[in-house]
């Protein structure tokens, strides 16, 4: 984070206390700074150049991080928790209309499409992602959580310690049994 | 679903079976499930499942979309339109984005350009800010070796993109190939490279990626640069990035002509540039690359451009003598020597022992050429790297970070370009100093704090004062450094405040009446004048110009320039007569000591015509600026922005003095000119079209005129506002034309519209007041409104008289008077 978190979270609480626009103008550039470097990070090392969309979804985060104008920033942690949430639906969500797109043709599409994804490894369903982490939610939320924050919200073992207030020993072990148990959901679908 | 309880249980065994080794884990699983087979079978079946792939989700879920983002951005995009621009076809795919012919259609002109979209492309708000500010300077550049950048921007996408001149021609070493030209032809073409290159860096630009593909050859023989600039934008949009990423990259842009430092992701200078014209001339001379490599791998290049000393050209012409029509003992025998010599130096890895400059390296070529000794040979004055800029890599995105890494930049290449200038020790001592400024940007020492690039130009020049006072010499050259990087952000006064300090230091120390105090009065000056502050420059270029009399003779070309300068204050003061006896003085003197025809001539008769026809000495003017616009043709083709504006001044002054039919001509043709190279929308292609008009209404052509009236008024409106004076002329003249069409109503609309934005303007020089009040009365007593156009006819008389302005404009302005006072007698009879 280039503004240190001390920072960001007076800016958070001054806008989420006060309602004041001007702490909200500041705050957004570097948040959205934030959403977008760990998107970057992914893509460019996922795949040379094409990147252009993944800003697209990142401005939707954003904007739908101003639209939370209820909630009450504790700090920069909680702030990521958020944003986490948010890339989850931003990305389940695209999936999903991706997919209704796919069924209601476009044939000229679907075949270029089909064309470039052969040569990518076998895809990784979101939507189905999705649903197996709401089930796990109602069984362990902690561990629901930690999936979040580690795949949608690309945080690291100790960001992810951080923001939940545990320890990494137990992010790593939550995470295991969470993804085991998610691989077998995707099979069983 | 199972109950959480359950869940927890089977959660734990899952964890404790994982910390015993494998074989074990069956037997414990036995003991631990204890006869419930289903909790069992659950907890081996989530052991499975974790064993059969340790990679499931580790990579995020951002990127397991990227594919499908991939396929949903990519296609066609023909008949797409991109900006203002529809894709016509694509030209060229690269590393770095692919390039699209594109085409603009503005009803009657169509203009063809090259659109380069960069797939590298990140853009935030603040990256678009700062690509924004990049391309204006890039836009500055108008030199005819290099493809000047149109527009620019980013698609709603958020690729950035660039519209740029588009260039036919082929990469300048296929052309030598295929011409077959022998090594001087060869010399005099890298020669035009780098003049063009030198030109970018005097702007401060640094292209860091030159190579065959971006420098063009036409069918006339004119080389082309492509791409100036943009790879710095791509690299900063990798700001965040580490040294990966910035590998990455390289191997996107050409590793073959990459520099080391590029390699090793140290800072870029104009030596990188330098070196890159060195394996361009390794290239054109032996038809070879620099480095010979076993195996196309790009790690392997790496390691030679970091490591291997590049053989000698003269060693290398085994293959290719007959792309030079020679054989290659002769061709041997051409390079051996100097021309080794200097290609090796351009090569050197480490950039303070190459040529400092592109020009440096062009000046020895020259040298060669005209065999003279070259400064290749022998020990070469080591200068200290200029490493000092972006050495401050900050992990991650700071706020300030885009602002100093362009700041940097710019810091960076005024000091290289001063730097050749400066002795060793001078330039080292400069050099600490303006890296302490950039540690201020480390965020371990800004404690939290953003800080702004004024900030930190500020603190360097706070700190000028008190740290660098033993170091007279030093304070100056930083000085001076900081000062044009103000002038470039826009800070005049605060450039003008470090200036004048300056000029204070270096009375005292080189004396009140030295040439180093006048050079530093002439820049002042420009700087003021730059800025329109006439009455601030006067006094500076007059001392500098009695400094120079005296130090440097009455003949000096320092002090034909003064007179040059002094004259342009007083053009525009309104003192006609005392700047046209300083300007045929400076004229003179110029003739004599740099010829008739050089560009200190040409520049100087420039100002001249102005002269003339502000005090529409028509006649005088034309003589002249037909002299200009065939200088700028001859030195700078017909398409340069120079030569069409010297064509449209030569075509105002045929209008004025009445000759409209080649005026006509004239203008037809400086707007096809300036839709191709400036844009339709330009600004001063709404000039000319006004122009156009005029001229074609004067021929009685009215209804001709009409759209392209309509058409001018429209873009200098966008261009300048609806409350601006160009919105007032344009409208009165607007208005005239439709008087002519006959299109009273409309002619009355615009002739009020006209009068009302200049009613609200302060400050118009009177001359241009009296147009609009002229058009407004001649429009009003075609209407019949005798009472309006009376009055306005009366002021317009007035204010010429009052500038002395006697010449056409006042003949105009008096014979519709006059026309007015014989329609009342008629109406009373």
């Amino acid at each position: 984070m280039a503004t240190d978190g001390h920072t960001v979270t007076e800016m958070l609480a001054e806008w989420s206390d006060s309602g004041n626009r001007e702490a909200l103008d500041k705050l957004m550039p570097i948040v959205y700074d934030e959403l977008h470097r760990q998107a970057a990070r992914y893509l460019r090392h996922e795949r040379e150049g094409h990147t252009l969309q993944t800003t697209a979804l990142v401005h939707e985060a954003y904007v739908r991080l101003i639209g939370q104008a209820e909630v009450r920033w504790q700090n920069r942690a909680h702030f990521f928790g958020i944003a986490a949430e948010m890339m989850r639906r931003i990305l389940v969500d695209y999936a999903r209309k991706r997919q209704a797109l796919k069924r209601g043709g476009d044939a000229l599409k679907l075949t270029l499409n089909e064309a470039l994804d052969s040569s990518s490894e076998q895809k990784l369903d979101l939507i189905s992602v999705d649903e197996a982490l709401t089930k796990l939610a109602g069984m362990d939320k902690q561990q629901a959580r930690v999936v979040e924050l580690r795949f949608f919200g690309g945080l690291n073992v100790d960001e992810t310690a951080e923001v939940l207030s545990i320890s990494p020993r137990t992010v790593k072990r939550d995470w295991k049994v969470a993804k085991a148990f998610i691989r077998r959901e995707l099979r069983a679908a | 679903m199972k109950t959480q309880q359950t869940w927890q249980r089977i959660t734990e065994l899952f964890e404790q079976a994982l910390e015993r080794p494998r074989e074990e884990r069956a037997e414990f699983l036995l003991a631990a499930c204890n006869g419930g087979p289903e909790l069992l079978r659950e907890v081996q079946s989530l052991l499975a499942e974790h064993d059969a792939e340790e990679n499931f989700l580790e990579s995020p879920a951002i990127a397991a979309v990227a594919n499908d983002v991939l396929a949903d951005t990519e296609g066609p995009r023909i008949g797409e339109q991109f900006g203002r621009y529809r894709i016509e076809a694509l030209i060229g795919r690269g590393g770095m984005g692919d390039v699209f012919l594109g085409s603009r259609n503005d009803g009657q002109f169509e203009q063809h350009v090259a659109i380069k979209l960069l797939k590298h492309g990140f853009v935030g708000d603040k990256t678009r800010l700062r690509f924004l500010q990049e391309r204006q300077i890039l836009a500055r550049l108008e030199h005819p070796a290099i493809a000047r950048l149109i527009d620019g921007g980013v698609t709603e996408d958020g690729a950035p993109f660039f519209v740029m001149e588009r260039v036919q021609g082929e990469p300048i070493t296929t052309y030598c190939k295929h011409e077959r030209l022998g090594i001087e032809q060869r010399l005099r073409l890298f020669l035009k490279v780098c003049d063009a290159v030198e030109y970018a860096h005097h702007n401060l630009i640094v292209h860091r990626d030159l190579k065959p593909s971006n420098i063009l050859v036409d069918d006339k023989g004119h080389a082309k640069l492509l791409d100036f600039g943009i790879a710095k934008v791509l690299s900063q949009e990798n700001r965040a990035a580490t040294k990966d990423a910035t590998r990455t990259m390289m191997r996107a842009m050409t590793p073959e002509y990459a520099a080391p430092e590029q390699i090793r992701g140290d800072p870029v200078t104009t030596a990188t540039d330098v070196y890159a014209l060195g394996v361009l001339l390794y290239e054109l001379l032996t038809g070879e690359k620099p480095y010979r490599i076993t195996r196309d791998a790009p790690l392997e290049l790496e390691r030679a451009i970091l490591e291997q000393d590049p053989s000698r050209p003269s060693t290398r012409t085994g293959s290719s003598a007959e792309h030079f029509g020679t054989n290659s003992r002769e061709l041997r025998k051409r390079l051996r020597g100097d021309l080794d010599r200097i290609v090796l130096k351009a090569l050197e890895k480490r950039p303070e022992r190459r040529y400092s400059t592109p020009e440096a390296l062009a000046n020895d070529i020259r040298r060669h050429l005209d065999g003279l000794p070259i400064s290749a040979r022998g020990d070469t004055v080591v200068y200290r790297a200029g490493k000092f800029v972006h050495r401050h890599r900050i992990g991650a995105a700071a706020a300030a970070f885009i602002f100093l890494s362009l700041v940097g930049g710019l810091i960076a290449t005024t000091w290289q370009a001063r730097r050749a200038q400066m002795e060793a020790r001078k330039a080292e001592a400069t050099k600490n100093f303006l890296k302490s400024i950039f540690a201020a940007s480390d965020p371990t020492q800004a404690q939290g704090k953003e800080l702004t690039a004024k900030q930190l130009l500020d603190d360097g020049a706070r700190r000028i004062e008190t740290e660098l006072k033993d170091q007279p010499d030093v304070q100056s050259e930083v000085a001076r450094v900081i000062a044009t990087t103000y002038q470039q952000l826009g800070e005049y006064d605060r450039a003008r405040t470090l200036l004048m300090a300056d000029l204070e230091r270096r009375r005292k120390i080189d004396g009140p009446r030295s040439v180093q105090v006048a050079e530093l009065l002439t820049e002042l000056g420009d700087a003021s004048y730059g800025q329109g502050k006439y009455d601030e420059a006067a006094p500076m270029y007059e001392e500098a110009l009695s400094i120079q009399r005296e130090q440097l003779g009455e003949r000096s070309p320092e002090v034909a320039r003064q007179l040059w300068n002094i004259a342009g204050v007083k053009r525009n003061r309104g003192d006609y007569s005392t700047a046209e006896q300083m300007q045929n003085q400076s004229l003179a003197i110029f003739v004599e000591r740099r010829g008739e025809d050089s560009r200190e001539a040409n520049d100087v008769r420039n100002s001249l015509a102005l002269t003339y026809a502000d005090t529409e000495r028509y006649a005088e003017a034309l003589a002249l600026q037909t002299a200009v616009a065939s200088w700028y043709e001859r030195n700078y083709g017909a398409d340069h922005p120079e030569t069409i504006n010297a064509r449209y001044n030569q075509a105002s002054s045929l209008l004025a003095l009445g000759r409209a039919a080649e005026a006509e001509q004239m203008f037809a043709d400086i707007v096809a000119r300036f839709t191709r190279v400036l844009g339709a929308r330009h600004y001063k292609r709404g000039r000319a079209l006004r122009m156009w008009a005029r001229s074609l209404d004067e021929l009685g052509r009215s209804h001709d005129a009409l759209p392209l009236i309509n058409e001018s008024v429209r873009i200098l409106r966008d261009h300048f506002g609806p409350a601006h004076l160009e919105a007032a002329i344009g409208l009165s003249w607007q208005a005239i034309i439709e008087a002519h069409a006959p299109m009273r109503s409309e002619a009355e609309r615009d002739s009020r519209g006209a009068f009302d934005v200049l009613d609200g303007l302060k400050n118009v020089a009177p001359r241009h007041a009296a147009i609009v009040k002229t058009n407004c009365g001649i429009v009003f007593a075609a209407i019949g409104k005798l009472d309006y156009a009376e009055r306005n006819l009366t002021e317009a008389v007035a204010l010429l008289r009052s500038e002395h302005l006697e010449g056409a404009s006042l003949n105009r302005a008096q014979s519709a008077l006059d026309e007015v006072a014989r329609r009342r007698v008629q109406d009373k009879e």
